[in-house]
C-alpha cells in the first residue's frame, strides 16, 4: 500500500479537480450544492412542517440539519460514486495491472475529504458563535473513522457487484433516497414515534449523526449500546467488502 | 534479481471466457449454482519460455487469443488453468488507446499512467520531460486527451511505456495507428529497446515489421500453438497458410496487410517519379537476358536522411518473385548528402520468363525497415519470349552425362 500512496494522493486530486473541471464557478460549487439543500430543507421542515427542536442543543433548525447533512454528504456520495468508481475506469481496469480496490478507496476519500471543507467551515463559524461540545470531540473522531470503515466497505462490495450486474447503481439510488428519510437528519430523533424507535436504534447512520451532533451542535450524545453496534456494523461491512472484492476482482478485466 | 534462465514463461496457459446470455442468467448462476453460461476458450494449454533481451513475436489472425495472451503477460487478467510467471516490471500497450482519463491532461495522465506503472513520485518527476519530449505533443501535453487523435493517444502511451524503463515492454499492434514518421519512431525505440537488453512481446500484422525485431515468433491460431520457433520461418508458415487461405476466397492475406504499413502522407521521404530507361511506348517489352533499368527519382526532408531503396517484382497472383533492397546488393550503403536524388535500378540480365510482372518501388529508412514511400506499377514488365518453359525465371544451370 506505501508503493501506492503517490497513485492514492493522485487519483484523490484527480478526481476532486475533475469534478468541477470546465466549470465556471469552479471549486466554489462545493459551497453551493450543501448550501441549497441546507435551504431548501430548512424552508420545509423548519418553515412549513414546524419541526420541533427540544433538547437539540440548538433552537436554530439550519445548524441541526447541517451537522446531519454533513455527515450524509460524505457517505451518500461516497456510496455513490463508490459503487461506480471500478466501472468508470474500465479503460484503467482492463489495460493496467495495478490494485483496483484503490480506484474505491480514491473516490470515497474524496467525498470525506469534500465534506470535510463543510465541516471545517461550519465547525469554524459554531466555534465563533459558540456551542461547541469540546466534550464530545473523541466521539466525533471515532464516528468519521466508522463512517469511512462502513462507506469503504459497502462501496467496495456494491463496486464489484457491479461490474458484473449494472442494476446495482439504480437500485442503490432507490435505496439511498429511503434511508435519507430513514435517518433523522431532517428532523429530530425524539419526534419518531415510540412504535418506530427501534428502526432508529439499529440505524447505524443515525448514531453517527447522534455523534456528529453532540460535538458540532451540543445536543445528548448516543447510548454507548448504539455505538456499540455501529462499530460492528461497519466492521461486518469493511470486511465483507474486502472479501467480495477480492474474489470477484480478477474477473474484472474480463468483463469491461 | 537472480539470473533465471527466463523472463516469461508460460505452463499450460488456459484462458476461458465466460458468455452469458443475459444478465438474468448470471444471477440466476449465482442463486441456484447451475452453470448457465457458454465458455469460450480463448487459449488452450500454451507453453512457452522467453529468454531475456529477447523479442517474440505474437502472430496470427484475429481472434487466435494474441490479445488475451498479451493481457495474461500483463496480469490485466488472470488465468483459468495454468500459469503465467513474469519477472520484473511490464507496461503494455494493449489494443488501442490505453489506460488514459479523458478529462485530463496528457501532462496529467502521464503522472497518473507512471504511476498506475508502480513508478515512484520522484521517478516519475524525473521522467516526466523525456516522455513529453518524445511524444512530439507539443502544447497538445497541456490539453486534455479527448482532445487527442487516436494517432496522438498512442504517441503517448507509446511515449510512457517505454520510459519506464519495463523489464518486458509488451505491443499490441500500437504501430497500426499513426503516421509513418512515428510509426518509424516507435521502431527504432524497440530495436533500441531490445538491444539495451529489454525483453519485448510483440503482437503486430505487419509481419514484415516483426522480423526486424522478434528473433522468435509464437504463431496462434483458435487459441493453439501452430509453430514456435525462429521469426522467419514461423512467418514464412504462416504466410503460406495465409496465401493458402486466400486461394479460397477469404479476405485477408499477407500482401494486404504489407500494403496497409506504406504510408507517404508527410512522410519525410517520397517518390517523385519512376521509369524505365531504354524503353519507350506505353507497353515497353523486354526479353529473357536483356539488361533492364529503372530510374527513381526521390525527395528528402534532409540532406541527412540516409535512405534504402527497394523493388519488389510480383507476378500476376500476387506472388513476389524477388527482392531488389540497396541494402542486400551493391556496398549495401544508403543514398544521403542531398535532399534530391536520382537513383537507377539495374538488372544485368533479366532472368524472367514469358509474363506480366508488377513492380513495387520502395522508400526505406536507413535500416530497411520502414516504408516511407512506395510505388505500385501494374505491368511493369511484360516479358516476351520465344521459349515455353514453364514458371517464372530462368536459373542458370546444364544437364550433363556423367
Amino acid at each position: 500500500m506505501i508503493r501506492y500512496r503517490f497513485l492514492l494522493r493522485e487519483l484523490v486530486l484527480r478526481d476532486l479537480k475533475i469534478r468541477y473541471a470546465g466549470s465556471l464557478l469552479g471549486f466554489l460549487w462545493a459551497f453551493v450544492h450543501p448550501l441549497w439543500q441546507l435551504a431548501i430543507y430548512s424552508v420545509v421542515f423548519s418553515g412549513i412542517l414546524r419541526t420541533p427542536l427540544e433538547g437539540q442543543g440548538t433552537k436554530s433548525f439550519p445548524v441541526f440539519l447541517f451537522a446531519g447533512l454533513l455527515m450524509w454528504m460524505a457517505f451518500g456520495e461516497g456510496l455513490s460514486r463508490g459503487t461506480a468508481a471500478v466501472v468508470e475506469s474500465a479503460n484503467l481496469v482492463s489495460k493496467l495491472r495495478f490494485p483496483s480496490s484503490i480506484l474505491v478507496v480514491a473516490v470515497t476519500l474524496s467525498a470525506l475529504l469534500h465534506a470535510s471543507i463543510a465541516t471545517g467551515v461550519f465547525l469554524i463559524m459554531r466555534i465563533a458563535i459558540g456551542g461547541v461540545a469540546w466534550p464530545a470531540l473523541p466521539g466525533f473522531v471515532i464516528a468519521v473513522v466508522l463512517q469511512y470503515s462502513l462507506t469503504v466497505g459497502v462501496a467496495w462490495l456494491l463496486a464489484a457487484l457491479y461490474v458484473f450486474l449494472r442494476d446495482v447503481q439504480q437500485v442503490l439510488t432507490l435505496v439511498l433516497s429511503a434511508i435519507f428519510y430513514l435517518t433523522p437528519i431532517v428532523y429530530p430523533p425524539a419526534i419518531v414515534p415510540k412504535r418506530f424507535q427501534w428502526i432508529i436504534g439499529l440505524n447505524p447512520l443515525s448514531t453517527l449523526v447522534a455523534l456528529y451532533r453532540a460535538f458540532l451542535v451540543g445536543s445528548p450524545p448516543p447510548a454507548w449500546s448504539a455505538v456499540l453496534v455501529l462499530a460492528v456494523v461497519s466492521a461486518l461491512a469493511l470486511v465483507s467488502g474486502i472479501v467480495v472484492f477480492r474474489r470477484l476482482s480478477g474477473l474484472f478485466a474480463d468483463e469491461l | 534479481m537472480n539470473e533465471a534462465p527466463f523472463v516469461v514463461r508460460a505452463r499450460g496457459l488456459t484462458k476461458h471466457y465466460r458468455l452469458y446470455p443475459g444478465p438474468a442468467a448470471r444471477v440466476l448462476e449465482w442463486v441456484t449454482r447451475r452453470r448457465r453460461h457458454e465458455l469460450h476458450e480463448a487459449l488452450h494449454e500454451l507453453d512457452f519460455e522467453q529468454a531475456r533481451g529477447e523479442g517474440i513475436a505474437i502472430i496470427g489472425e484475429n481472434g487466435a487469443g494474441k490479445s488475451t495472451l498479451l493481457k495474461l503477460v500483463a496480469g490485466v487478467t488472470q488465468p483459468t488453468r495454468g500459469e503465467i510467471e513474469v519477472l520484473g516490471r511490464t507496461a503494455a500497450i494493449l489494443e488501442l488507446g490505453s489506460g488514459f482519463h479523458p478529462h485530463f491532461t496528457g501532462r496529467q495522465n502521464i503522472r497518473l499512467n507512471a504511476a498506475l506503472l508502480g513508478l515512484a513520485e520522484d521517478e516519475i518527476r524525473r521522467r516526466e520531460p523525456e516522455i513529453v519530449d518524445w511524444s512530439e505533443l507539443g502544447s497538445f501535453i497541456d490539453r486534455p486527451v479527448r482532445e487527442y487523435s487516436s494517432g496522438m493517444v498512442v504517441r503517448l502511451g507509446f511515449s510512457i511505456a517505454t520510459q519506464v524503463d519495463p523489464d518486458v515492454l509488451i505491443v499490441d499492434e500500437a504501430l497500426s495507428v499513426g503516421d509513418g514518421y512515428f510509426q518509424k519512431k516507435s521502431m527504432d525505440r524497440m530495436v533500441r529497446f531490445i538491444e539495451s537488453g529489454g525483453t519485448l512481446l510483440f503482437c503486430s500484422h505487419a509481419l514484415y515489421a516483426i522480423s526486424a525485431f522478434c528473433q522468435r515468433a509464437l504463431w496462434l491460431r483458435n487459441g493453439r500453438r501452430v509453430a514456435f520457433g525462429p521469426t522467419h520461418e514461423v512467418v514464412r508458415e504462416y504466410e503460406t497458410y495465409l496465401m493458402g487461405r486466400n486461394a479460397n476466397g477469404a479476405p485477408t492475406g499477407s500482401a494486404a496487410d504489407r500494403r496497409e504499413t506504406a504510408i507517404s502522407e508527410g512522410a519525410p521521404a517520397h517518390i517523385v517519379e519512376v521509369r524505365a530507361l531504354d524503353r519507350s511506348g506505353a507497353r515497353p517489352v523486354w526479353h529473357l537476358g536483356e539488361p533492364v533499368r529503372f530510374e527513381m527519382t526521390f525527395a528528402t526532408d534532409d540532406p541527412a536522411r540516409a535512405i534504402h531503396c527497394g523493388a519488389l517484382i510480383e507476378a500476376e497472383d500476387g506472388t513476389v518473385v524477388a527482392s531488389l533492397g540497396s541494402q542486400s546488393s551493391g556496398d549495401g550503403e544508403t543514398f544521403t548528402g542531398s535532399v534530391r536524388h536520382r537513383v537507377v535500378l539495374e538488372i544485368e540480365s533479366l532472368p524472367l520468363l514469358k509474363g506480366s510482372y508488377s513492380m513495387t518501388f520502395l522508400l526505406l529508412d536507413e535500416r530497411g525497415l520502414h516504408v516511407y514511400d512506395r510505388r505500385d506499377i501494374r505491368q511493369a514488365l511484360l516479358v516476351e519470349s520465344e521459349h515455353f518453359e514453364s514458371g517464372f525465371v530462368r536459373i542458370p544451370h546444364c544437364w550433363r552425362h556423367e
